[in-house]
């Protein structure tokens, strides 16, 4: 049932995007927006004109603005329209299906599956972020899948195969003793889901091969194991010391690129800050101390808010007092990120979720823990674009800009749930999906 | 939702199952339509017949009214044949132009998880024109890839035709490319390359261990024009060689493709044991006589050789019109001694922008009439896979792998190029215009 459904919508989305890109776009498409959300203003604006030239916009206007000759006309007069969002922590070569179920998936996925199924798993999940109108992505480790990612990337981006704007990470970095596969008899060799360094040298060397190989990230986890202490606080094992992040930060840093660090708490992450982490993934448990190193250095935070909310166990058991007391943690230290001014970026960790449950499930969490809707929708377009190094290229309708451009039903600043609908996408000047036909 | 505005299907529950709004029942009926009826195996077509299809398995073809509540495809202007199968394909290929580094920046340059997301669209290109099978005969270099490709369609992640792969593929030392590199320098090579029967045998068992359906061995590689202006081609394995790995692959119950030219190499091919010869470009009286008493199959891949030449006044441009010129004939002696033909492209080899259906007036051309190409790419190729009864045939029990076209493609076989119904294991994935 669920295959039948699911070739019939892929026929028909492939549909969309063969006559769109095998027709090539129109020279010039105009979007009428019934609502504007560009990505920067404070406030939404009523009755605008969007101009699409070359896949860029040309310009934004009120809605007398004249309509150029022969351009095609897209009525979303009826919609709330945005920038394409952006998704800065996702997994496109994971697609954990199940929480309950996920480290023996995990542990599936490195043992057993061959490597061109992962990449055939991709290709759907990439399609699928920009179904959901999230035209960029920063995937942040292929799990084992060496550099799947690049390859995907590529293919997306010589119009092979659709899917979003990616800034990948390949392979990630952590240390012995750091990162699954574990629990395994110890003379048995397992492979490991990232690339283990142990000093300043390997590490170096881990972050050059990447870069060399196509990373434009580099991703380093800096805790590992997380548990309830005994005094009821979450405890987290650190990894890399702070000569190892330092030897990975100045590499990069020297070829113009960036790291993020996935940290949860305490040495781990006081050593990401340190160490000159560019963004914090997660973020579990940032004490005033951190919060205002990360504003005096500009450190940005990805939370990834919702992924902590699926698969607990029971109420009564270890996992389940953690869990319950992960994302207690996790919501206070957001709440005070966001009072002290700390730079967020959207991030869903999807791959960890299933590629099937919706992407804008995070915009709900940042509204609860202190975003307004406009706030949480800026973190997933300009904010993003900026951790990116992508300002004013994406994440903005505005003059310049790549031609990305999303509708929702509904007023998304009234409830941001509207974002889990989206109706549009457009990519690039070409649309990927539309709700009704185009003329 | 815009899948039912695609899905033109005059049903009771084909919107509901585009949006999935109910469960369907567990073996849901589906009648097709058939104005004209090519089943695979008839010499002759039949008019107005009813397919009755429950699940994925056709339960009757005939003459008789639809069950009640079933779902009805009305094809009743169309002509309804078998999903076709392509006996020779490489979704680990994206064609050879030079301009674009031709066969060695694939291997060199494009990353595998690059190979692999083409390989995707290659696979629902395949089912896109009407082929609901593929016998894909080996990854160039992309080791088990094709194992990964056909798990994630038979698991319905991504669309594509069932599969029947054969992984790395053999030849020996200087058999196979990449070639022409300073010899200190370290190429990557499009097979899995062996010396000896020793190491043949156990490529075929590492390969058959991985996954593979087939095996596939390059019984001759290079080829050339001689001194007499005849087509000559170098032979790889040594007939001790071939004869481990057909020993072992027949062990296993799986059969040995070879890839031959001319002799001596398809002499070894033929005495080896091969199942099937794929190209087979220069077939002489004997070799034709003894693969119609070993039941050898030959997959000739005749259109692979009419485009992309080079210059004229070159010996590789001589050389590829030579190839031309004598697999006609040969092809044509095939056929009129019985020997026992199924479809093959070759596609990967060429962009799988080109339509596989393009190899189909060549066999014409060539000695076949109209059914029998079509035949050899439904219920002959079905043969050949060992899927007879269950593959390329319309018929009580086959898989419902049902394709259609517009027009009478045994008056025209050009309407294969242009299949407007696609139906895999009795689900719809393309329906491109209502028949009527």
């Amino acid at each position: 049932m669920r295959v039948g459904g699911g070739w019939v919508v892929a026929a028909s989305l492939v549909c969309c995007t063969a006559l769109a890109q095998g027709s090539s776009p129109p020279p010039v498409t105009v979007i009428r927006a019934g609502t504007l959300i560009d990505g920067t203003s404070g406030s939404a604006r009523r009755d605008q004109v969007i101009v699409v030239r070359g896949g860029r916009v040309e310009s934004v206007g009120a809605g007398g603005t004249a309509i150029p000759a022969g351009a095609r006309v897209i009525d979303l007069s009826g919609a709330t329209v945005l920038p394409g969002l952006v998704d800065a922590h996702t997994h496109v070569l994971v697609d954990l299906a199940s929480a309950s179920e996920a480290s023996s998936e995990y542990e599936s996925m490195l043992l057993k599956e061959n490597p061109a199924h992962k990449v055939a798993r991709a290709t759907v999940a990439v399609r699928r972020a920009l179904e959901q109108g999230f035209t960029t992505i920063r995937d942040l480790d292929t799990e084992g899948a060496g550099y799947a990612d690049v390859g995907i990337q590529r293919a997306v981006d010589e119009g092979l195969i659709p899917g979003p704007h990616m800034q990948v990470a390949t392979r990630a970095i952590s240390v012995t003793g750091g990162y699954e596969l574990e629990g395994f008899a110890p003379e048995v060799g397992v492979p490991k889901g990232v690339q283990i360094v142990d000093g300043p040298v390997e590490a170096r060397k881990a972050a050059r091969q990447q870069l060399e190989h196509g990373a434009n990230w580099v991703k380093v986890y800096m805790t590992h194991h997380s548990s309830l202490g005994a005094a009821g606080s979450i405890v987290d094992q650190p990894t890399l010391t702070l000569e190892e992040i330092q030897a990975i930060t100045d590499e990069v840093h020297g070829w113009g690129r960036k790291v993020a660090c996935h940290a949860y708490g305490g040495v781990g992450l006081k050593r990401a800050l340190d160490g000159g982490c560019d963004s914090i993934e997660h973020g579990i448990s940032l004490d005033d101390a951190a919060v205002s190193q990360m504003v005096k250095q500009g450190t940005w935070l990805c939370p990834t808010m919702s992924v902590y909310y699926t698969g607990w166990a029971p109420e009564g058991t270890a996992a389940g007092k953690y869990q319950r007391k992960r994302v207690e943690v996790h919501g206070a230290s957001l709440r005070r990120a966001l009072k002290a001014g700390v730079k967020v970026a959207y991030g869903t960790d999807v791959g960890g979720f299933s590629w099937k449950t919706p992407m804008a499930q995070e915009f709900p969490r940042l509204v609860e823990f202190g975003m307004t809707p406009m706030q949480a929708i800026q973190a997933a377009t300009s904010r993003a674009a900026e951790l990116l190094g992508m300002s004013g290229q994406v994440g903005i309708i505005a003059p310049g800009a790549h031609a990305d451009v999303i509708a929702v039903e509904g007023d998304p600043l009234q409830d941001v749930r509207a974002l889990e609908r989206v109706s549009f996408v457009m990519k690039d000047g070409t649309v990927f999906r539309s709700a009704q036909p185009l003329r | 939702m815009q899948a039912c505005r695609w899905v033109a299907v005059s049903a009771v529950l084909g919107c509901g199952l585009a949006l999935g709004a109910e469960p369907a029942p567990a073996q849901p009926v589906t009648v097709i339509r058939a104005g004209t009826l090519i089943d695979g195996v008839s010499g002759s077509t039949k008019a107005n017949q009813t397919i009755v299809i429950r699940g994925n398995r056709i339960e009757s073809v005939g003459s008789g009214a639809a069950p009640a509540g079933a779902r009805v495809i009305d094809l009743s202007g169309a002509t309804v044949l078998p999903g076709m199968i392509d006996g020779h394909t490489h979704v680990f290929l994206q064609g050879e132009d030079p301009a674009e580094g031709g066969y060695d920046v694939q291997l060199l340059k494009y990353p595998l998880a690059y190979r692999a997301a083409r390989a995707v669209v290659a696979a629902r290109r395949a089912l896109e024109q009407g082929f609901t099978t593929i016998r894909d005969v080996e990854t160039e270099g992309a080791g088990y890839g094709d194992v990964g490709i056909k798990r994630a369609i038979e698991e319905g992640i991504i669309p594509g035709p069932r599969m029947f792969v054969s992984t790395r593929a053999i030849s020996t030392s200087g058999g196979y490319n990449l070639e022409g590199y300073a010899p200190e320098v370290v190429v990557p090579k499009g097979a899995q390359l062996i010396d000896g029967p020793v190491e043949a045998r156990k490529a075929a068992r590492e390969q058959l261990e991985n996954g593979a359906d087939w095996l596939k061995v390059y019984m001759t590689h290079r080829s050339w024009i001689d001194s007499a202006g005849n087509l000559q081609s170098q032979p790889t394995l040594t007939l001790e060689e071939l004869k481990a790995i057909v020993d072992e692959a027949h062990g296993w119950g799986k059969k040995v493709a070879c890839h031959a030219y001319t002799n001596p190499g398809m002499k070894r091919a033929l005495d080896g044991g091969c199942d099937s010869i794929e190209h087979g470009l220069e077939l002489d009286d004997a070799a034709v006589a003894q693969m119609v008493k070993q039941g050898t199959w030959l997959c000739p891949t005749i259109a692979a050789y009419y485009g992309y030449w080079s210059p004229e006044d070159t010996p590789a441009g001589k050389r590829d019109r030579k190839r031309a010129e004598v697999h006609g004939p040969s092809f044509r002696r095939a056929v009129k001694a019985g020997v026992k033909i199924a479809f093959g492209t070759d596609v990967g080899g060429f962009s799988w922008n080109d339509p596989m259906a393009k190899e189909f007036p060549y066999m014409i051309q060539f000695g076949m009439t109209p059914m029998q190409a079509v035949q050899s790419a439904t219920s002959r190729a079905a043969d050949m896979l060992g899927m007879k009864g269950q593959l390329g045939v319309i018929a009580p029990g086959a898989l419902a792998d049902v394709v259609a076209v517009s027009g009478d493609p045994l008056k025209d076989v050009k309407v294969l190029e242009k299949v407007v119904f696609v139906m895999k294991d009795g689900k719809v994935f393309k329906e491109s215009a209502p028949a009527k």
